[in-house]
């Protein structure tokens, strides 16, 4: 049970839990006994702007798990939707690197329990396609994609890997459903520190040059950056490609980059110059299409067409 | 046009009973009149009012909203969507098959230079990539696009579990078929999830390496429990397409089939991806993945009439749709009055109701039964004198 709570601090259990104790927003900022838990909170949000795969754990008291991501879940929300995207995401980190140490019942629980997700098992698990594609649009990849997977009478086949990485998609979500509240006083200071080093760290980020008339999935996909949200490597790539062709510099793109929530600078700018080296071509439009790119006709028989 | 708003006011006086849709009150409906003009967002508060209103102002074209709406009157942003009908769309006219499309006509934009048959790519007199074409309607497109109904059909039901009372058939009342899942889990599903599924339809970005193993002597084995691994398998096994691959390879391909495992070179193995792949899009069904996708899309109510053909777009049970025959089943439009038209267009044979009509040439003038006459005029092939 703690295990649980630990692990995965979004949980029903954790849930119950708070409900128990009647824990209140109050409490959450003032309670004296949650100074730590306020804490924790604050580490999570630096780390999840930081990139840093910081994994906090208190074992001696692991509702302190559960506080501070709720607190920090709210902090961000107040900050603003990309620091939310952000968490969501350091979240989901957290939830894949440690949910390795639960069992398959504990992973199946979660799943049906806290998400309503329905599984059936023989020697492997089989989830209902509805639940599964809820979670599998959130990943990027080949073997993500429906088409590539055993689907039988309303259910497809999954192994414990692939139910981590799923339940993981729906922390995610969940957490970007926080709504946004006023918060109190000391609540509402780490989130005014919060605010400001995230600010700092987006500033270099929307200065590049004009946009020009880019064909609507490129136009998508920087809305999407800007939104704070996530995007599969093929999508980076065929950014990159693109915005490589039209003139961008590795440095314009780099900060582009800069507004995704796993961003990290090492990683990104080694695969921009990469990109770069090779001289790659923006992916064909059946391409963009196949890989579930393509919002839409847009008249445009190559993503270069009619750009100078 | 009177006699064409006649014959559609007649068609509902009489059958407007028949028009269903389910959760009227939650949906958003569209009309497109005899004058052109569209009316969206409208909205009523049960069937009894939508039939009234059809038989009160007969439009031409009759569309409702797959989605259910908490405000289906409001405009896009704020309409609240409940759920949506998961809906597949399977139109000959995406086909480009030779038999469906032998008595369409194209004519340049440009030019004015015209042909039969599939559209160019570009106009052969002066290049122009603007042609407009008048398609024709045969019992080819409607073959061909049942082959579809029971792809998908056959995977709903078996692959995605839905239950069969919760799929509904109906002809769109030109050149296919729409297939709908009405209720359940995949009704509450978004945009980027319905891609998915359309995508598992059509077997687009299906990657047989996913499916290869290779043991520990280097011997590689194909997967088939993939849905989309097995069809491809089943049309290479059916022959025809399998004349583009080397006998040897061929060879080895019978036994990759019968289970068995082989040794494959690197070539080989890029050559049977590539040979997979192409198999799995020509053996999925091949429907509109836009529209499956679109939760915000309009489409036909079931058993109003085709401004296009004047052919009603009758909803079919899961039996009936295989013997399923439009040009005799889904003539809805009276043969009275009987109206005469001027051929505007070549119009080959064809046959409603029993009964051959034609072949006409421009110019001609005919005495027709009204469903006739307003077969050519809606198809712009013939024009009310």
């Amino acid at each position: 049970m703690y295990e649980i709570i630990l692990i995965a601090p979004f949980s029903r259990e954790a849930a119950q839990l708070l409900e128990e104790q009647g824990l209140t927003l109050e409490d959450l900022a003032y309670d004296p006994l949650l100074e730590r838990a306020r804490t924790l909170a604050r580490e999570r949000l630096i780390s999840a702007i930081e990139g840093r795969r910081h994994l906090i754990l208190d074992r001696a008291n692991p509702m302190n798990e559960v506080y501070s991501y709720l607190a920090a879940k709210l902090i961000a929300a107040k900050v603003g939707r990309s620091m939310l995207n952000r968490l969501a995401n350091y979240e989901a980190k957290r939830f894949m690197d440690l949910s390795s140490r639960l069992s398959r019942k504990h992973l199946m629980d979660l799943a049906t329990g806290t998400f309503g997700i329905s599984l059936r098992e023989d020697h492997s698990i089989w989830m209902d396609v509805a639940s599964y594609l809820r979670g599998c649009v959130g990943i990027g990849g080949a073997k993500w994609r429906l088409v590539n997977r055993i689907l039988r009478r309303g259910y497809v086949l999954i192994d414990d890997q692939d139910l981590r990485r799923i339940l993981a998609e729906y922390a995610k979500k969940r957490i970007l459903e926080t709504p946004r509240v006023e918060l109190p006083t000391p609540l509402e200071e780490i989130a005014q520190e919060v605010s400001d080093l995230f600010a700092k760290r987006m500033k270099r980020r929307f200065k590049r040059p004009k946009k020009g008339d880019f064909p609507p999935c490129i136009k998508e996909l920087i809305a999407k950056i800007r939104k704070g949200e996530n995007l599969t490597h093929q999508a980076r790539f065929s950014l990159t490609a693109f915005l490589l062709n039209v003139g961008w510099t590795q440095d314009q793109i780099l900060d582009l980059f800069r507004g995704f929530p796993d961003f990290n600078e090492k990683v990104a700018s080694y695969q921009i110059s990469h990109i770069s080296k090779r001289k790659y071509k923006p992916p064909s439009c059946e391409t963009m299409r196949n890989w579930g790119l393509c919002p839409g006709e847009c008249g445009r028989r190559y993503m270069l067409e009619g750009l100078a | 046009m009177m006699f064409l708003e006649r014959l559609f006011a007649s068609y509902y006086r009489a059958m407007a009973g028949t028009i269903y849709v389910s959760d009227v009150p939650r949906r958003e409906f569209m009309f497109r009149g005899f004058d052109g003009k569209v009316r969206r967002h409208i909205s009523f508060h049960d069937l009894s009012e939508l039939r009234k209103y059809l038989m009160s102002e007969p439009p031409l074209h009759a569309y409702y909203s797959v989605s259910l709406y908490r405000r289906p009157t409001a405009p896009m942003e704020e309409k609240e969507p409940i759920r949506a009908e998961l809906l597949f769309d399977i139109d000959s006219t995406d086909f480009e098959d030779e038999g469906c499309e032998k008595d369409s006509i194209w004519r340049c934009k440009d030019c004015g230079y015209t042909g039969r048959g599939i559209k160019p790519s570009e106009c052969p007199k002066c290049g122009s990539e603007r042609i407009d074409v008048n398609h024709w309607l045969n019992e080819r497109c409607i073959s061909l696009t049942k082959l579809e109904v029971r792809k998908l059909m056959n995977s709903l039901d078996e692959e995605f579990g839905v239950d069969l009372d919760a799929i509904a058939i109906s002809y769109t009342g030109n050149r296919g078929f729409h297939v709908r899942v009405t209720e359940g889990p995949l009704t509450s599903l978004g945009k980027e999830e319905r891609r998915e599924i359309a995508f598992y339809m059509m077997g687009r970005g299906f990657e047989p390496s996913l499916f290869m193993t290779v043991d520990d002597k280097g011997r590689i084995s194909l997967l088939m429990e993939n849905g989309v691994m097995r069809r491809a398998i089943e049309l290479l096994s059916s022959k025809p397409h399998m004349v583009r691959v080397s006998p040897i390879l061929k060879e080895k391909l019978v036994t990759l089939t019968s289970g068995r495992s082989v040794r494959l070179n690197s070539r080989e193995r890029r050559a049977l991806t590539n040979l997979l792949r192409e198999e799995a899009l020509r053996s999925g069904a091949k429907i509109d993945w836009m529209v499956t996708m679109d939760t915000g899309r309009l489409t036909r109510i079931p058993n109003s009439i085709h401004g296009k053909t004047g052919f009603r777009a009758l909803s079919l049970t899961l039996e009936d749709y295989e013997v399923f025959d439009p040009f005799k089943d889904a003539v809805g439009l009276p043969a009275e009055p009987e109206v005469k038209v001027r051929v505007t267009l070549d119009v080959p044979t064809f046959r409603l109701k029993g009964e051959n009509f034609g072949p006409y040439s421009p110019g001609d003038e005919v005495n027709l039964p009204g469903y006739a006459a307003a077969f050519l005029v809606l198809r712009g092939r013939a024009e009310s004198t």
